[in-house]
């Protein structure tokens, strides 16, 4: 077991790769009383193209899979599993991703019974052709309700812009269409192949004792027999000459129109620490251009082009990166505008000084801080994080690493007016 | 709990599993239909800017110097009260290797709640216009949420005074003709008039809590009593209104009158009813609806224990519209009838208890908890209290809080798409 140890977070991570390939994370707090348990595999629905586990081809699936699956390990030979939860008073819940499916436990007692049935549940599937059927009406639903989530179809839209080939384009949950063709075949050929303990990692963080934590998964596992482990063969459309769309709108029945203003990015090639540091590099960036401390939000304030729902984001991923920022405006063209006149005049920028930069990460540090409190967010951070080698708890240090100049040098160098797109959605008239 | 002044307390929660403090200040007022918006717009200016630090970057700035200190405001309803909360989180000194982190804090808030950015009796000009600008937006946007929206319809309907109807945060319609000098109104009011809760959540002494909340100037007052929870004779007639939007899904939702109050005689009983029922997973609700009839991904159920509410909201196409209303006033029968199993209820009040031993994994779980607990004079609760009346709970008593559950109000919000 590797023990590392964050001496000025007081935070420590026990971890150990087993025989069969699962990789664990223990982090203790013993003085909290909870405990939150993942099991996540990396895969996602842009894992739809890949060579099955026994098999010498190429398969395309229909988009979907990946969450589907997700809803139909909940059925287990002993029934819905989030019946066996509640009676040891756990809650369960899952979610899939563009590149992850994780599950997630969290419970106060009965540790070792929560972190064998979630163990077991996933590596125990059973599906059967009549719940297959039946999800199908549930899934349905679930993509309609997103359909009409305004902030969804912004979201969707701007990726659709920036992504005209990449499968990130298409909804998780796949479409009404495609998920009528799910079969429990290809559910069995996606599991055998994304869901070996090589491609899965479980993280626990809060009341445990991390040795005996980690005998009991190596009780569980060495009871268990796996085939052996395989490289998987992923073939996901690739962007580079694909040209993006520029600008598209949509009429929504909204009251407020809402604008995202994206560039897509190409440094989503970085690996382990320097993906690591480039996020956290983009986050600053982000910040000091259009954080609540920068000339630019107190203009767009009081210009009334922005209101609370106003943000940003940076999204990195396995195969892709981009920025977002927007959100309502009364005036959505000008705000676009703006934002854009920001991201291809960087070089200018008032809001880049070094002065700006020392608040901005004395902010951000304090924000992590914060975060840290919650067991919740700690378990994310190892699902969420670009790799494997670096922690959430690495973040401080390499926060702190980072210079100005580097990050002028990515700010000029990742704006640039070819990459950069306009999605609106506007109030439908009647 | 110290009572500093009249209607001013003081919440110490000493813990040092936390790596930050945790600090509150919570003003309540009775709930009056003209104070709602204005609080809102009050706690919305007070989150904005102060008298010396007048823009966003000053208030924003000042905060990231304190250690990335951060701040915000709000306002809620408590059944018959209206809280506006000022909330500051900051990192614990020992994080930092600083000392006076609290001290500092703790002005800061000061300087928010004594010198708001006013100017000849009221608020700076530009920025009320351009909050008011900001809280139309916000109410305007409850529309564009298909999910709150037919939330909100629903509370309009089954409620029958304003102050209960709108939204916890007001009204468009007071926005029209609100005036700066009015808010300023409110604020003074708010500062004179309110009971005062002070909480503290970290590793700080009560010494050091005392000294500095000394800088507090607030003077005693007597606060105005209300019995904090909405309770009216229900049992009218069945109110139903139906509207249709150009959207894919169509959402129910149903309010049934409930005599459930926090901590009351049916407290426990309406958690442990409301997690059968289909609070939870294993909940008869989302097993019908959802896992055997396939009708629904999102269904749920939801007691608002101030007001003794019960809600149901459930996503659906169309043409299950009925069928679903049916199933879930057959599942209401059932539980009326006892027709639960021993593990449902068994699993239920694991999951329950479960969620109460959660409370002390978060500082602001912690504040939350006691606060409610102190709305209703019962500060001294404990959570293995709590746990052990969860416990007591027997079948008879759900099936015999189901016959008191009625169905009072139905909204449809109907997807033209489907």
């Amino acid at each position: 077991m590797d023990i590392k140890t964050y001496a000025e977070l007081n935070e420590v991570i026990y971890s150990e790769r087993l025989k069969n390939g699962l990789t664990v994370k223990l982090v203790p707090k013993s003085d909290y009383n909870s405990v939150y348990a993942v099991l996540f595999t990396e895969y996602g629905s842009i894992d739809h193209r890949f060579i099955p586990r026994g098999e010498r081809e190429y398969h395309a699936f229909p988009y979907g899979v990946a969450h589907f699956l997700e809803h139909k390990l909940f059925e287990t030979r002993k029934g819905d599993i989030s019946q066996v939860f509640s009676s040891q008073g756990a809650s369960v819940n899952a979610y899939t991703s563009n590149t992850k499916t994780a599950f997630l436990c969290s419970f106060t007692t009965n540790g070792r019974q929560n972190i064998e049935t979630l163990l077991d549940f996933i590596q125990d599937p059973f599906f059967s052709h009549q719940s297959v059927e039946d999800e199908k009406s549930i899934i349905s639903q679930e993509i309609q309700m997103y359909k009409d989530d305004p902030e969804w179809a912004l979201t969707q839209g701007l990726i659709e812009n920036l992504y005209p080939e990449h499968p990130v384009r298409i909804d998780v949950a796949g479409t009404t269409e495609s998920v009528q063709s799910v079969t429990v075949e290809m559910l069995k050929q996606n599991y055998q192949t994304f869901y070996h303990p090589d491609n899965m990692q479980m993280i626990i963080v809060g009341n445990i004792d991390p040795a005996e934590t980690l005998q009991w998964i190596k009780d569980n596992q060495t009871k268990k027999v796996f085939p052996l482990p395989m490289k998987i063969e992923r073939r996901i459309k690739t962007e580079a000459k694909e040209p993006i769309t520029k600008s598209r709108e949509v009429h929504l029945t909204v009251n407020l129109a809402k604008v995202s203003v994206g560039v897509k990015g190409h440094y989503y090639k970085l690996n382990e620490r320097e993906a690591f540091r480039h996020v956290i590099c983009m986050e600053i960036i982000l910040d000091l251009l259009f954080g609540e401390t920068s000339a630019t939000y107190l203009s767009l304030y009081n210009d009334n082009l922005i209101d609370d729902s106003f943000s940003y984001d940076y999204v990195f991923e396995r195969g892709f990166d981009y920025v977002s920022i927007g959100g309502d405006s009364r005036n959505p063209e000008e705000l676009a505008g703006s934002i854009q006149n920001i991201l291809l005049n960087t070089g200018l920028n008032p809001d880049l000084t070094f002065g700006h930069y020392s608040i901005v990460k004395k902010k951000l540090i304090g924000e992590y801080i914060q975060d840290l409190n919650s067991l919740g967010y700690i378990a994310h951070q190892f699902i969420d994080l670009p790799s494997d080698k670096v922690s959430v708890f690495d973040y401080l240090s390499v926060l702190k690493s980072i210079t100005f100049e580097e990050l002028k040098v990515v700010a000029e160098d990742y704006f640039k007016s070819e990459r950069i797109s306009v999605f609106t959605v506007k109030p439908k008239m009647d | 709990m110290i009572k500093l002044k009249q209607g001013i307390y003081l919440h110490i929660l000493p813990t040092t599993k936390f790596k930050t403090l945790s600090i509150q200040l919570k003003f309540r007022s009775p709930l009056g239909a003209d104070q709602i918006t204005r609080r809102t717009l009050l706690a919305n200016m007070m989150d904005i800017n102060s008298k010396y630090y007048p823009t966003q970057i000053d208030f924003r700035k000042k905060l990231s110097e304190l250690y990335g200190a951060s701040f915000f405001t709000d306002v809620s309803r408590y059944g018959n009260y209206h809280v506006l909360s000022l909330h500051m989180d900051c990192i614990d000194e020992e994080i930092i290797q600083e000392t006076g982190v609290f001290e500092k804090v703790m002005d800061f808030m000061r300087q928010v709640i004594f010198f708001p950015n006013v100017y000849n009796g009221a608020f700076h000009d530009a920025t009320f216009k351009r909050e008011v600008e900001k809280l139309r937006d916000d109410y305007l946007s409850r529309y564009d949420d298909k999910a709150l929206y037919a939330d909100d319809k629903l509370n309009t309907l089954y409620f029958d005074s304003p102050e209960h109807q709108m939204l916890s945060y007001g009204q468009i319609s007071d926005l029209n003709d609100v005036a700066s000098s009015e808010v300023y109104e409110t604020y003074l009011k708010m500062i004179h008039e309110d009971q005062i809760d002070i909480f503290i959540v970290g590793n700080v002494s009560e010494q050091e809590v005392l000294s500095s909340s000394q800088a507090f100037d607030f003077h005693p007052r007597d606060p105005e009593w209300r019995d904090p929870f909405y309770k009216i004779n229900r049992h009218r007639e069945l109110k139903e209104e139906t509207e249709s939007h150009d959207i894919n899904q169509t959402i129910l939702t149903m309010g049934f009158s409930t005599p459930v109050y926090y901590q009351e005689d049916f407290y426990c009983t309406g958690l442990v009813f409301n997690g059968l029922f289909g609070g939870m997973t294993h909940s008869k609700l989302f097993q019908t609806i959802r896992e055997e009839e396939n009708i629904a991904y999102a269904i749920s159920s939801d007691i608002d224990a101030f007001r003794g509410l019960l809600s149901v909201e459930a996503g659906i196409e169309f043409k299950d519209m009925e069928k679903t209303q049916t199933i879930i006033l057959q599942q209401l029968k059932e539980m009326r009838e006892g027709r639960f199993t021993d593990y449902e209820l068994f699993q239920t009040k694991e999951l329950l208890k479960s969620e109460l031993h959660q409370i002390d994994d978060s500082p602001h779980a912690m504040i939350e908890n006691r606060y409610s607990l102190s709305l209703i004079g019962k500060g001294d609760l404990t959570i293995k209290d709590w746990i052990r009346r969860i416990d007591s709970v027997e079948r008879e008593d759900v099936s015999h809080l189901a016959e008191s559950i009625n169905l009072e109000a139905i909204f449809n919000l109907i997807g033209e798409n489907n």
